[in-house]
């Protein structure tokens, strides 16, 4: 019988406990309103009335308001919430019984007043999580407990990162360029350990982020693009202190961050491809290092760029049909507007960083490559 | 399509030329800025990518193409959307492979082990579309879309879900291609080595791409959403109400975009055994010539 790796063991048991542990501190959780006049909690919903069809034909349910009562169990006790349906999928949240949702309940006095804020998702997001950890650490082993490591790592300094902007409420670029420099630092330390290959992959791929970034906010600068198009930034600046926020740089920043896992597996590829190049045939210089390395770059240059391209696409299919959405609208009206510039843009820095961080990583890999040749660590 | 086009070229340079007084000036200047950097873009590719640079460019133009015609195609009516969105996602997942590999055994093994992997992740993915009651409405393009009545009898959430599953595919591409690749490569240094030596080089590769290939779908789509990491922790303004965590978290726009990036990465993973099954047989299944 085959002996389970211990570390793969260990990573198992974290992952569905790390699972299980969030999933119940979500099912306890509320937001308290300052003041404590209101809060928000969940429940699940017990009775509907009337039992308005959840699920199905998308628009035009019934015409007018209807206000739906819903019977929601929390962990306090049943409350009665009301439901407001209008016909419309663009503000319509109509629950089956048995499923839960959000409810924020008002105390006035000797009443409390109730209402159904939006379907409760976040625990089966957590259950969609874990099952990707436990696939990853079963279908990877040691390897993919570090890669699963270095990306709870990563998220967690971008999390990090999104405090310190809205605390400091200032020096977005620095903050931002500090960010990458972590995240791809601790990436590749937790992936590689603290070698050559780690430091011209980081080293590669940063130069490469940067560059783009650079290209970014000029390009922002010039085209006008504001941020702002994004409904949460949007919120951000009205309703919130931080109105004195580069809401430009922001947008750069998350460009950039939304680049950073694609570059960071270009570089890694490069760096790897040099380092084995030069453990291989020692006689090998740096020149003929760099123009090996950028061989491999350029192979797999294109699967990276197509990757992040297609990731964009998907997720903003929408404005491909967004030409449609009215006839008497030109083409080129849509695509002038701000949220297509942005996304065309987004697009645009992402691939540049891929494409220039292949002659970055390369050239730092085969001077550190070389570097240990010379002294003759190999 | 050429109508759009033409409408292109008729607009821009109209914009440009209104001076900064005029109300186009803006979108004028942002497209020629915007051109800029494409024309950046596709120098660098060139440039650095020589021969494959111009493969990336042309796989990058094919799937523009095709997602542009798979909106026009579901837009007039003729394919539902999800079938339309489909077709795009597979012809995309063609298009890249055979961009990156000749059409050879490789080809086939990378097609098959991440049609496999992208139709568990569309499967996950429907569930979940399903399951959290997303409708599709979740930001104001999908609202706008909604509203608009060439587009209104879509169903959004059938957008959204191919949207997902589009989104996934390059991810899953790139896996299955590397992973084959490794697995041919190997079978040619050393005709003698069995299937089961093959599945574990091509797991060995899958393993030691994934520690960074996984943050891919997940980053780009933190970036995508970072307005909605920073919201909750903005602090509210006196006169207004803050914005709860808790319903941030839990907001459409959120879940679309955390199942897409899980779903995808799922997908990824998946991806790595299937390939190498699916690869190992049919290298050792056709004789010396299977590597080439």
């Amino acid at each position: 019988m085959r002996r389970i790796d211990p570390v793969v063991g260990a990573a198992v048991v974290l992952v569905v406990v790390a699972t299980v542990v969030l999933d119940q501190w979500l099912a306890r959780a509320e937001y308290v309103f300052p003041g404590g006049g209101a809060r928000i909690v969940r429940g699940a919903v017990v009775r509907r009335d009337p039992p308005i069809e959840a699920w199905g034909a998308s628009g035009a349910r019934r015409t007018g308001e209807t206000v739906q009562r819903l019977d929601v169990r929390t962990a306090t006790g049943t409350v009665v919430a009301e439901n407001i349906v209008t016909g419309s999928p663009v503000s319509d949240r109509i629950p089956d019984v048995g499923e839960e949702v959000l409810v924020r309940i008002r105390d006035l006095g000797r009443e409390r007043y109730a209402t159904m804020r939006d379907h409760a998702r976040d625990r089966w997001l957590v259950r969609l999580a874990g099952a990707l950890g436990l696939l990853v650490v079963v279908v990877l082993g040691r390897k993919g407990a570090r890669a699963l490591a270095a990306l709870v790592v990563g998220l967690g300094i971008v999390l990090a990162f999104s405090w310190a902007v809205m605390t400091i409420q200032g020096a977005v670029m620095p903050l931002t360029l500090a960010a990458l420099g972590a995240t791809l630092a601790a990436t590749y330390l937790i992936l590689c350990g603290a070698t050559r290959k780690a430091l011209s992959a980081a080293g590669g791929a940063f130069a490469g982020i940067v560059l783009s970034g650079v290209l970014a906010l000029l390009v922002a600068r010039v085209s006008g693009l504001s941020g702002l198009y994004d409904q949460d930034l949007a919120a951000v600046r009205h309703f919130s202190t931080a109105r004195v926020l580069d809401f430009r740089a922001l947008l750069v920043a998350s460009m950039l961050l939304g680049t950073m896992g694609v570059v960071m597996d270009v570089a890694i590829a490069v760096a790897s491809a040099v380092g084995e190049l030069a453990r291989a045939n020692p006689a090998l210089d740096a020149r003929s290092l760099r123009r090996r390395g950028m061989a491999v770059g350029r192979k797999v240059m294109g699967a990276m760029v197509m990757a992040l391209a297609l990731a964009y696409m998907g997720i903003n299919f929408g404005l491909f049909l967004l030409p449609h959405a009215d006839p008497a609208l030109r083409f080129a009206d849509v695509v002038g507007t701000e949220r297509v510039l942005t996304e065309i843009c987004r697009l645009l820095v992402g691939v540049t960083a891929i494409v220039w961080a292949v002659p970055a990583t390369a050239f730092l890999a085969s001077c550190l490559a070389a570097g240990r040749v010379a002294k003759g660590a190999v | 399509m050429l109508r759009h086009i033409a409408d292109l070229l008729t607009v821009l340079p109209e914009a440009v030329v209104a001076g900064p007084g005029a109300s186009e000036a803006a979108s004028g200047a942002s497209g020629v800025a915007v051109g800029i950097l494409a024309a950046v873009f596709v120098v660098s590719a060139l440039v650095v990518g020589r021969g494959d640079g111009l493969r990336c460019l042309l796989a990058l133009g094919w799937c523009g193409a095709i997602s542009a015609t798979s909106a026009q195609a579901s837009s007039a009516g003729w394919l539902h959307p999800l079938g339309a969105l489909v077709g795009c996602a597979v012809l995309c997942l063609l298009g890249v492979t055979l961009c990156m590999l000749s059409p050879t055994r490789r080809a086939v093994g990378a097609l098959l082990g991440a049609g496999v992997a992208f139709i568990a992740a569309g499967g996950g993915c429907a569930f979940f579309v399903w399951r959290l009651r997303l409708t599709g409405i979740f930001n104001t393009t999908m609202r706008d879309l909604w509203y608009g009545g060439g587009t209104r009898h879509l169903g959004p959430h059938w957008i959204v879900l191919g949207g997902m599953m589009v989104a996934g595919v390059g991810c899953i591409c790139d896996l299955a291609i590397a992973v084959v690749s490794t697995m041919a490569e190997v079978q040619a240094a050393n005709p003698a080595a069995t299937r089961r030596e093959l599945m574990a080089s091509g797991l060995r590769l899958g393993g030691d791409v994934t520690g960074t290939e996984i943050n891919t779908l997940v980053f780009a789509l933190v970036g995508l959403n970072l307005g909605a990491v920073l919201l909750p922790l903005a602090s509210p303004d006196v006169r207004q109400a803050p914005v709860p965590w808790l319903e941030v978290i839990n907001r459409q726009s959120v879940s679309v975009e955390v199942v897409a990036a899980l779903a995808g990465t799922i997908g990824m993973v998946l991806a790595i055994p299937l390939t190498a099954l699916i690869g190992a047989a049919l290298l050792k299944g056709g004789g010396p010539r299977a590597s080439h």
